[in-house]
């Protein structure tokens, strides 16, 4: 057994006797996961079939069960790549069975990594809780007026809904043009705007 | 104790696996948007949610996606929001960067109530998301990727906020460091503890045999006017155990002052009794000014099922005094001040009560000259 996987094996140990639910224990466990990513000793298949589910189900794994490791039997990593592993033996044989889980590929033929943002499609017109906000803020208005920054009636909550519903006026923008900080303004937003506007949406059964 | 952990390198970011089932979710979210640019924004904010979601589950931290502005569509639609609601701690802000970014933009509309920033590297095929670090406090639009403190600073960060969660006191279930007061101060009649040198006396009554113990209970109820003469005829006749009688009266009595002075008698007869075992002590150690002081927390659920709830300092040496100037203050969720109290010269012990209902958050702050301790509870 190498230096560094006997010295997560005593982390390991160590950690595991710090109480559950312990800060002793978390900042163990997050270092335990650092030292192994930082190893590059886990089995790397980032291009096989689903890879990312079959590796996050090993971690997931490994945090519920560290304390059971026995390292007289095996490493470390033996025991988490053996798990991986399987893992990703069960997730290739699902895919066989049900061809039609297929998830979208990593890379293209020419082997050029995909970004899923790339072909990320907007919808064409503004969903339709876009224009029930602004019905509600018209029946509102006289209310949402009344509540405002200190001394500045002009910059209430009516018109700071307004220019912040999409598409929105960027807070640089605003805040020059009222004449204060950003943060006064944001400050107000998140405080006594943005909560009512939530409150409509539950209102409206949009959680 | 921890001496291997720090000869381990230190290294700072975590990579998370990205499921096939988190870009489902993130690509339902963005579809939902009418602009492109907004719609790679809210892809990518709900990749980070969920990234920095399953690194707090691993290192089991509960969280509560649900109840997150992320997670609800006029949130999502109206600001730019990549919040993760943690419970009974506070709200945690997880913005997405791509890879090699130098600077994480941060908008404006959440810079206020979140306890923390964490930063998440995502990957050019969505497929991990390497949580970076964290910042406790952010108020500009942008921050440093190179100022980033370290996951082990975040979690101590998440712990200090923490909730207390009274509830499970009522249960039995308690975090470590708030002890058993027995442990902390010794056994009752241990002569150098703390507790030795003020419990086994009751109001100047001696409680060493079981009629000293009648007499003690009995004098609460000497007391015209309180309108619970009927249950001091029922102490007369009542040919019951000093424990039976008191849980009786508990389960009977609302008068606030008399139930928590019997509560005082059962914790010393019988601490561990139900009733009353919902209380606790923390050590703040020498914190204060080089002072060692104990904060106490006790609970009574009163007979309308809100509860009844006692803080108490006491010094930590045996036969000492609290410092003088030492406050005791209760706080609203808000911060607000609800109740405050000092202590003078000669004081053995300073407390104050206030009743709560389920669910409701305050806070317990100690302080003397310029250092504060706070804790935060929750019912």
């Amino acid at each position: 057994m190498n230096e560094l996987e006997t010295k997560i094996h005593l982390l390991i140990q160590e950690t595991c006797q710090h109480p559950q639910g312990s800060l002793e224990r978390k900042k163990g466990l997050n270092q335990i996961i650092l030292q192994i990513q930082h190893s590059g000793k886990l089995f790397g298949g980032y291009y096989m079939y689903n890879y990312a589910e079959a590796l996050q189900e090993t971690w997931s794994f490994f945090c519920g069960h560290f304390c059971r490791f026995d390292p007289n039997k095996a490493s470390v990593f033996t025991w988490l790549n053996n798990h991986l592993k399987y893992r990703l033996k069960d997730e290739w044989e699902e895919y066989i069975k049900h061809q039609k889980n297929r998830i979208p590929p990593i890379i293209k033929d020419n082997g050029e990594v995909i970004d899923p943002l790339d072909s990320l499609i907007a919808r064409p017109e503004p969903p339709p809780i876009l224009e029930e906000i602004h019905q509600w803020l018209r029946q509102q208005e006289h209310q949402l007026r009344r509540i405002h920054v200190r001394n500045r009636p002009d910059i209430n909550c009516y018109v700071l809904i307004q220019q912040r519903l999409p598409p929105e006026t960027s807070w640089s923008v605003l805040a020059p043009e009222y004449g204060v900080a950003i943060a006064t303004l944001s400050n107000f937003y998140q405080r006594e705007c943005f909560p009512r506007l939530l409150n409509f949406g539950k209102s409206q059964d949009y959680i | 104790m921890n001496h291997s952990i720090q000869n381990l390198p230190t290294s700072i970011s975590i990579s998370i696996p990205i499921p096939e089932s988190a870009r489902q979710i993130a690509q339902t979210f963005a579809q939902e948007q009418f602009n492109p640019e907004k719609a790679r924004q809210v892809y990518l904010n709900t990749l980070s949610v969920l990234v920095v979601n399953t690194y707090l589950q691993m290192l089991d931290i509960p969280t509560d996606l649900e109840n997150s502005h992320s997670w609800s569509a006029i949130g999502r639609l109206c600001a730019d929001v990549a919040d993760l609601a943690i419970e009974g701690i506070g709200t945690l802000e997880c913005r997405p960067v791509r890879i090699n970014a130098n600077f994480c933009p941060i908008p404006a509309e959440v810079w206020h109530n979140r306890i923390g920033y964490v930063i998440v590297e995502i990957d050019t095929a969505c497929q991990a998301g390497k949580i970076l670090g964290f910042l406790p406090q952010v108020t500009s639009m942008s921050v440093d990727i190179n100022q980033l403190q370290s996951l082990e600073s975040l979690l101590e960060h998440l712990y200090r906020f923490r909730l207390v969660q009274l509830r499970q006191w009522l249960m039995g279930t308690y975090e470590t460091r708030w002890e058993p007061v027995e442990k902390l101060f010794g056994q009752a009649g241990q002569t150098d503890s703390v507790m030795a040198f003020r419990s086994p006396r009751f109001k100047g009554v001696e409680l060493n045999t079981p009629e000293k113990i009648h007499q003690a209970i009995a004098q609460l109820f000497i007391n015209p006017g309180k309108g619970v003469g009927r249950e001091l005829e029922q102490l007369k006749w009542a040919n019951k155990s000093n424990i039976d009688l008191i849980v009786n009266l508990l389960q009977t009595i609302d008068d606030e002052e008399i139930r928590w002075n019997l509560a005082e008698i059962l914790w010393m007869i019988d601490p561990d009794h139900p009733l009353v075992k919902a209380r606790r002590i923390l050590d703040l150690g020498m914190l204060l000014v080089g002072h060692p002081i104990a904060l106490m927390v006790g609970i009574l659920q009163k007979l309308d099922h809100t509860f009844a709830i006692l803080t108490r300092l006491y010094p930590m040496e045996p036969k000492s005094y609290l410092p003088p100037g030492v406050k005791l203050i209760g706080l609203y969720e808000n911060g607000e001040p609800f109740q405050e109290i000092q202590s003078r010269s000669k004081d053995d012990y300073i407390q104050f009560k206030f009743s709560a209902e389920s669910r409701e958050k305050f806070s317990i702050r100690v302080s003397l000259e310029d250092v504060m301790i706070t804790e935060n509870f929750i019912l």
